[in-house]
């Protein structure tokens, strides 16, 4: 996999929902309740530090091919989870359930086979059983979310001070610099999602 | 309803039925790629992460004798990316460029009723019909393009090479010196990050007629 660089991994799972549960289909509405409950700036991905980029739709109707009348369609939906991240999936899984375990159960606790329990481990192990291999992925940069954080505020931070110094002479110029210089060095850790 | 989301990175789900004999092909279309560099998507520089999968109709999870089988006639080929930019540009570079273009056309070959990558209305048509809307979506970064980062990479390597040259004793005409050669350097990576993009209303419409409600 030459183009994707070593520090990411990927995580495709699909996870089925009953359609013809005891509760006739609530597990499928309290799925969609639980993620339209979580905006983008608010859901527990963005405590998980090792993910670049999250999403979850369900799908509940396949498309057929345009023209096909055939009427083939799901008997259950389906919960898909694209993940791309730092590290081991596992790793992730794990940051997720600390974060939110609520969540967890809330979306994939009501999908078909996940064990009544609470804890991390069945969470790993479920989505272990949900997971597709075999795909084709690519990636722009070979950094984790870390450094794509830090480059970006080191960046913002020289960007603040050369306007800062325009004009100045140059002690003033060469102080201003050793004011930020902390800043450029190790600059203000930022959480995912804030820039 | 698609959920609308903020940044500049634009998700985007679509999967495409493609018949059970066309797997040989698939996977060795898909082992061919896994060794290309694709140079030209690299340096058109729109795309965060993306990936192609293949679900076979049979191999989907079963995890519950309660569950009932699936019987599909079709193979699922899944296409999921995270793009700069709007909708209708990131399509046309799809068609328009054509090291790209010859690339999905290879890709998606295999899928029903693709009508290839060129001419563009009726590849649009085609990825509007298979897209599926997204319920939940998180980005760690959400005010950076690809090329925010890429600049953002290589300022941050540079600023090392700069910082580690910098004594903290050195004199203040010999320090301006260096800092003004150091930002004319620099000065092409340091863009403002953060903003948001604005969508911009294409003359032809990224939702074709006779698919708007």
């Amino acid at each position: 996999m030459s183009r994707v660089p070593k520090p990411h991994s990927f995580l495709t799972a699909l996870s089925p929902i009953d359609r013809q549960d005891d509760a006739g289909g609530a597990r499928l509405a309290a799925i969609r309740a639980a993620l339209a409950a979580h905006t983008q700036y608010g859901s527990p991905f963005r405590e998980c530090p090792t993910a670049h980029m999250v999403r979850m739709q369900v799908i509940d109707a396949l498309k057929p091919a345009m023209g096909d009348t055939s009427g083939v369609h799901l008997r259950s939906a389906w919960l898909l989870c694209v993940a791309e991240l730092d590290g081991g999936v596992d790793d992730f899984l794990d940051a997720l359930y600390r974060t939110d375990p609520d969540f967890v159960h809330a979306t994939w606790g009501q999908c078909t086979g996940y064990p009544p329990y609470r804890g991390a481990v069945f969470l790993r192990r479920y989505i272990a059983r949900c997971r597709m291999g075999g795909e084709l992925p690519y990636a722009a940069f070979p950094a984790s979310v870390a450094q794509v954080q830090a480059a970006i505020a080191r960046k913002e931070c020289l960007g603040a001070l050369a306007a800062a110094t325009q004009g100045l002479d140059d002690a003033a110029a060469q102080a201003a610099f050793r004011a930020a210089r902390g800043e450029l060095e190790r600059p203000t850790a930022t959480r995912p999602g804030g820039l | 309803m698609q959920q609308s989301f903020e940044g500049k990175a634009t998700p985007m789900t679509v999967i495409t039925p493609m018949r059970p004999r066309w797997r040989p092909l698939v996977w060795a279309i898909l082992a061919v790629f896994r060794h290309l560099k694709l140079g030209v998507v690299k340096e058109l520089a729109f795309i965060h992460f993306a990936r192609w999968l293949l679900v076979k109709r049979g191999r989907l999870p079963h995890l519950s004798p309660r569950q009932p089988v699936e019987r599909l006639d079709d193979d699922w080929f899944v296409f999921t990316t995270n793009f700069n930019g709007p909708w209708d540009q990131y399509i046309d570079a799809f068609g328009m460029v054509g090291g790209v273009r010859g690339g999905l056309d290879w890709l998606w070959w295999t899928s029903r009723g693709f009508p290839g990558a060129w001419p563009m209305r009726p590849f649009k048509r085609y990825i509007r019909y298979f897209e599926y809307p997204l319920d939940l979506y998180c980005n760690a970064y959400p005010g950076a393009s690809v090329r925010d980062i890429a600049c953002a990479l290589e300022l941050s390597s540079r600023l090392d090479a700069f910082l580690a040259a910098t004594p903290p004793d050195e004199d203040a005409a010999a320090f301006a010196r260096r800092w003004c050669a150091f930002l004319d350097a620099v000065a092409p990576t340091l863009g403002d990050t953060g903003a948001q993009l604005q969508e911009i209303p294409s003359p032809h419409s990224k939702v074709p007629l006779e698919l708007r409600s």
